[in-house]
């Protein structure tokens, strides 16, 4: 073990053996968004000593992504959040594998599933959030799924052959992120609710949230499951 | 008695967390509330999502779909932001 891996380790140590230290470092995620979640993902998911990531995001950086968007700064504006993104992941952890995809996920060579462990949802719209649950069942990669507007948030984890989202959101008519915007704190908070819950999947830990969805209410101090998926 | 629940929008908006109402179906437990609670405005339901004992209740058929006593009733609306 390289010094870098060992420092980002140590601090893990008191919740993690090193036996679930270094699975998790060895899960191959796939992270779709590197806006207000997958900023706050990436950054976790590289201190956590993650050994490979592969970024999609065919977006670039913009004044709007200030107010909560981790690798969004002055400096990053109107660079591609790929590219940004994995610059600052590497000063982190220099040893880290990092591939980017600045286009479309729809637009991903499927060879690359084949090369993946665990998909990261974070997309801003339910359509690409569909297809990543698709792409988990046809491939037969797990597809966990986070969500967040205003003060609330949402995580679930869908295993291969689950229809979890696809149940969730079904024929509603839209979600209210449009209506109640995109808080600067509220993204690290889902973001690492998300890590939580990957550790606890990849570690075997109970209670997990596999085939099941959270809601989190950050203003009213509740997270309960409402919806397994059958 | 049946357990309600206002999760997010809906609880911040009203200050309801939790109510036990009569059985019948999703729009008499919202008739119910309202009598209760004469500031709950139905528009609010038109997008929330019901899940009962945590099954999604399908969109268009929620508000006539029965439930019985002992059984938990979500109101909430999903998200869709990154």
């Amino acid at each position: 073990m390289n010094n870098i891996t060992e420092n980002l380790f140590q601090g893990n140590r008191g919740i993690m053996s090193d036996a679930e230290l270094e699975k998790v470092s060895k899960t191959r995620i796939l992270l779709v968004g590197l806006g207000g979640l997958g900023g706050h993902l990436a950054n976790s998911l590289t201190r956590l000593g993650i050994h490979a990531i592969a970024l999609v995001d065919d977006d670039r950086f913009s004044v709007s992504n200030l107010n909560r968007q981790l690798f969004s700064s002055t400096e990053t504006l109107g660079k591609y959040k790929t590219e940004a993104v994995s610059k600052e992941l590497m000063k982190i952890n220099p040893e880290i594998e990092l591939t980017s995809y600045p286009i479309r996920i729809q637009e991903i060579d499927t060879a690359v599933f084949g090369k993946i462990d665990l998909i990261i949802d974070a997309v801003d719209d339910i359509k690409t959030k569909l297809y990543l649950e698709a792409v988990g069942k046809k491939h037969r990669i797990p597809l966990l799924h986070g969500a967040i507007g205003g003060w609330y948030g949402q995580i679930g984890l869908s295993l291969p052959g689950s229809n979890l989202l696809s149940d969730f959101y079904g024929d509603a008519p839209r979600g209210l992120e449009k209506a109640l915007g995109s808080p600067t704190f509220i993204p690290p908070v889902i973001a690492n609710l998300m890590i939580a819950e990957m550790i606890k999947f990849l570690c075997g830990r109970f209670p997990n949230l596999a085939n099941q969805l959270m809601m989190v209410d950050v203003l009213n101090h509740d997270s309960r499951v409402v919806f397994k998926a059958r | 008695m049946v357990k309600v629940i206002f999760l997010n929008l809906l609880r911040s908006k009203y200050n309801i967390e939790q109510l036990d109402v009569h059985a019948g179906t999703i729009q008499s437990i919202l008739d119910e509330i309202k009598r209760t609670h004469p500031r709950l405005d139905e528009q609010d339901f038109k997008e929330a999502l019901v899940f009962i004992n945590q099954v999604r209740i399908a969109h268009g058929d929620r508000f006539p779909h029965k439930v019985k006593d002992g059984d938990e009733v979500v109101f909430t609306h999903f998200l869709g932001g990154g």
